[in-house]
């Protein structure tokens, strides 16, 4: 800066080879407007001015904060004593240079000062640098801190809430460190707790312990740095919770495990309702599979239900149809039967008639395949197993080789079966003969009848063997007609499925227990006969018909005998003993039917009528034109009752 | 000589008939007077032959066993009939019995019974077999 602009030209030319930026200033004040609007390193300053000496305008810019580095050189060639001098640097100025200036001492000396500009720039940056990324930590720390504050006291509050502890294991020492959640969840007073972790696994449930303690020494083993493991705590008041632990295991450099330090939740609930859950699941999965098997059983009955009403309906067509042929063979049979014929051709004609009792057996028992739903009803037969047993023993005996043993097992007191005498007779003579086979190939062994008295009212009739048992497939098979495990000349594969056929027609049930090595056990579950109210009877009562019509007066009398009446056929009036008289009026004109009643209370009397309109009093029943066999059986069936109570 | 009892035999199985045949003929009580494949003639067979005793199956073609029967009961009522038939469901029984049958026999009763049926429907009684009785007065 300099006033005279000739100077400023010198000063210029001086300094243009340092290759600087050189800025010009006429006056005081341009210098000093410039200084604060560009930066400055070295001003070189006159100190002769006519406004503002270069003492005072030094003063000025050392005093701007802007300008504190800014290194001022003064020029002078007036005051050059070392006052002024001293003054000069008192100002502030660096240096003080006399004129007539030495340009190459100039020169250098601006060079310097700018270079100490630069230097000071660049170490001032790197300071500013330094604090703005020291600044910039401390925030980024400060942020830390507070998070960390914040995320601990989150911490805190949830642990608090959920339930969770921490805890913080050194394992070279076994010391453990534990949160006071930690010790609540496990059941330990703080007081008792010493810091030792034998004290937490004593806790640990002793069906779960082993296993966690397995799972921490592979995780060790595999240097596994994350543990999580769920397992009860059996604590000391008998409470078993459940825990869910997670932790970060660390390890020294030789692979030592040094620490484990983790969290513990009390996770009882979810444990609890998971369990539950499975139960659920697994209870429905049961039901589920409980369902498919009823089903599938029922199929299977359905199925075999349905072959047996198919396999029924054409065995009993085939056997009708094989009926209607044996009848004239047979009878031809018995025609030469009654012939005297050579001992060669009579021997023939037993072996032919042998053969046809067979055929006859097999076609019975195929007409007895049908499933008729009539003949279920009209079964009102009843078996006393007892009485039973005295008659069929001989029978059944004879249904076995001699070696076997048949016995019965029949307790005293058994109520009578419905079923009919010979269809019942038939079926179990056919499960003795069957376990007679069975047998057979032992050469010896058990057959035993058994009944007992079910809980559901019915009786179980059981035919059981102690022979070699039938495989499942067998087993399953074995009820299906024409099912035969035994050569065709044997077997007709009939016999069981017969046994079927008059258990369901008795409305019963029939069950096959049996497995290799374990015998086999039909048994039949059979309903209980209706208590039969007959009373006791010392001669049967007598019943007179006086009845014209053939056909009226034989149906009448089959159905009396049924009744166990003894019946008489008269045209005249009953004998005295008489307690039943049925008249069609023909005799009415010697003995009034009420003058019959009217002799004894028990007597009654039946007139068959075109005319009715007696006045009876129930003792004498009126049927007109002509009864069906069902409407005389139901009168008649009254009246008998009444008869025989008197 | 004594009255042999006189039987028409209505069958549509010749085996039968022809069977029946050579059995009554051994009998010196009974008589064969003549065969029917079927129903339809029967009353005509029966006032031209005068059997006593009408054996009858009730699986025939062309006119049902149950019709015929009543049929005869009307007109002939004198003439006893006896159903022979592989079927002895109950209401086949019962039916027969109230259109007149005075017999119902299975054909799987052995010759001995059906010559005993004929006897004994004769003096007046009804006869059932033993599968047909039990039908007839079970409930």
């Amino acid at each position: 800066m300099d006033d005279q602009p000739a100077k400023l030209l010198t000063y210029e030319a001086i300094l243009a080879d340092l290759g600087e930026n050189l800025i010009r200033a006429e006056s005081a004040r341009e210098a000093l407007e410039i200084l604060l609007r560009q930066e400055v390193a070295v001003v070189l300053l006159d100190v002769c001015m006519p406004e503002l000496d270069g003492f005072e305008l030094a003063e000025m810019i050392r005093q701007h904060p802007r300008c504190q580095r800014v290194s001022i050189i003064l020029v002078s060639a007036v005051l050059l004593s070392d006052l002024d001098r001293l003054k000069g640097y008192g100002s502030g100025a660096m240096d003080y240079v006399p004129v007539p200036v030495v340009p190459e001492i100039l020169r250098a000396k601006v060079a310097i000062f700018a270079d100490l500009y630069r230097k000071n720039r660049t170490l001032e940056r790197v300071n500013e640098e330094l604090e703005a990324r020291v600044e910039a930590r401390t925030a980024a720390l400060a942020a830390t801190t507070a998070q960390l504050q914040e995320s601990e006291e989150r911490f805190r509050l949830a642990t608090a809430a959920g339930q969770c502890g921490t805890w913080d294991w050194e394992l070279p020492t076994g010391r453990l460190a534990c949160s006071d959640e930690t010790l609540r969840l496990i059941g330990l007073p703080v007081a008792e707790f010493a810091g030792r972790i034998d004290q937490v696994v004593a806790r640990i449930h002793p069906d779960d312990r082993e296993r966690v303690l397995a799972r921490l020494t592979a995780l060790a083993a595999e240097r596994q740095a994350t543990y999580a493991e769920e397992h009860r705590m059996a604590l000391p008041d008998g409470r078993v919770v459940w825990l869910a632990t997670q932790g970060r295991l660390s390890y020294d450099d030789d692979g030592t495990p040094q620490r484990l330090v983790g969290v513990c939740f009390d996770v009882t609930e979810r444990k609890e309702a998971e369990l539950e859950r499975r139960r659920h699941r697994d209870e429905l999965a049961r039901l589920v599979e409980e369902r498919t098997r009823e089903l599938e059983e029922s199929y299977q009955r359905l199925r075999f239900s349905e072959r047996m009403a198919a396999i029924g309906t054409l065995a009993a067509g085939i056997g009708h149809d094989l009926g209607n042929l044996l009848l004239p063979v047979r009878m031809r049979l018995d025609t030469l039967q009654t012939r005297d014929l050579p001992p060669d051709v009579r021997r023939d004609l037993t072996a032919i008639q042998k053969a046809t009792q067979y055929v006859q057996k097999l076609t019975s028992g195929l007409r007895l395949l049908a499933l008729d739903p009539d003949q279920r009803a009209a079964s009102t037969e009843s078996v006393d197993l007892e009485e039973w047993w005295s008659e069929a023993e001989p029978l059944l005996r004879s249904a076995v080789p001699s070696n076997i043993e048949v016995r019965a097992r029949i307790p005293a007191g058994i109520p009578p079966i419905q079923v009919g005498r010979s269809a019942f007779a038939q079926a179990v003579f056919n499960l003795v003969q069957n376990a007679g086979d069975a047998l057979q190939q032992r050469g010896v062994g058990v057959v035993e009848v058994s009944a007992e008295v079910e809980p559901d009212g019915r009786v179980a009739v059981r035919v059981r063997d102690d022979g070699p048992g039938m495989p499942e497939e067998v087993r399953q098979r074995c009820l299906e007609p024409f099912f035969t495990t035994r050569s065709r000349s044997f077997s007709t594969g009939l016999g069981l499925p017969l046994v079927v056929s008059v258990v369901h027609r008795a409305g019963g049930a029939i069950e096959v227990d049996s497995a290799p090595g374990r015998g086999t056990t039909f048994t039949l579950h059979l309903p209980v006969a209706p208590l039969a109210v007959e009373p006791e009877r010392v001669t049967a009562p007598l019943a007179v018909l006086t009845v014209k019509d053939v056909r009226t007066r034989a149906v009448m009398s089959s159905i009396l005998k049924m009744l166990h009446f003894q019946v008489e056929t008269a045209a005249h009036p009953p004998a005295a003993e008489a307690r039943l008289w049925i008249t069609d009026g023909s005799a009415l004109a010697a003995e009034a039917p009420e003058a019959f009643v009217g002799r004894h209370p028990a007597r009654r009397a039946v007139v068959l009528t075109n005319s009715p309109g007696r006045n009876a009093d129930g003792r004498i029943v009126e049927l007109t034109g002509h009864p069906k066999p069902g409407e005389v059986r139901a009168t008649l069936t009254r009246l008998a009752a009444e008869c025989q109570r008197g | 000589m004594p009255h042999r009892i006189r039987v028409l035999c209505v069958d549509d199985n010749q085996l039968v008939a022809d069977a029946l045949r050579r059995v009554l003929d051994a009998r010196p009580d009974m008589r064969w007077v003549g065969w029917l494949p079927d129903a339809r003639e029967v009353l005509p067979a029966v006032e031209r032959l005068k059997p006593d005793v009408v054996l009858l199956d009730v699986d025939m073609p062309h006119r049902s066993a149950f019709d015929a029967l009543a049929e005869l009961t009307e007109r002939v009522p004198e003439v006893s009939a006896i159903i022979l038939s592989g079927h002895t469901r109950k209401e086949l029984v019962e039916r027969a019995v109230e259109a007149g049958a005075m017999g119902y026999l299975s054909k799987n009763e052995g010759t001995g019974v059906i010559l005993d049926a004929i006897l004994r429907v004769r003096r007046g009684e009804l006869c059932l077999g033993t599968e047909a009785d039990a039908a007839f007065h079970g409930q």
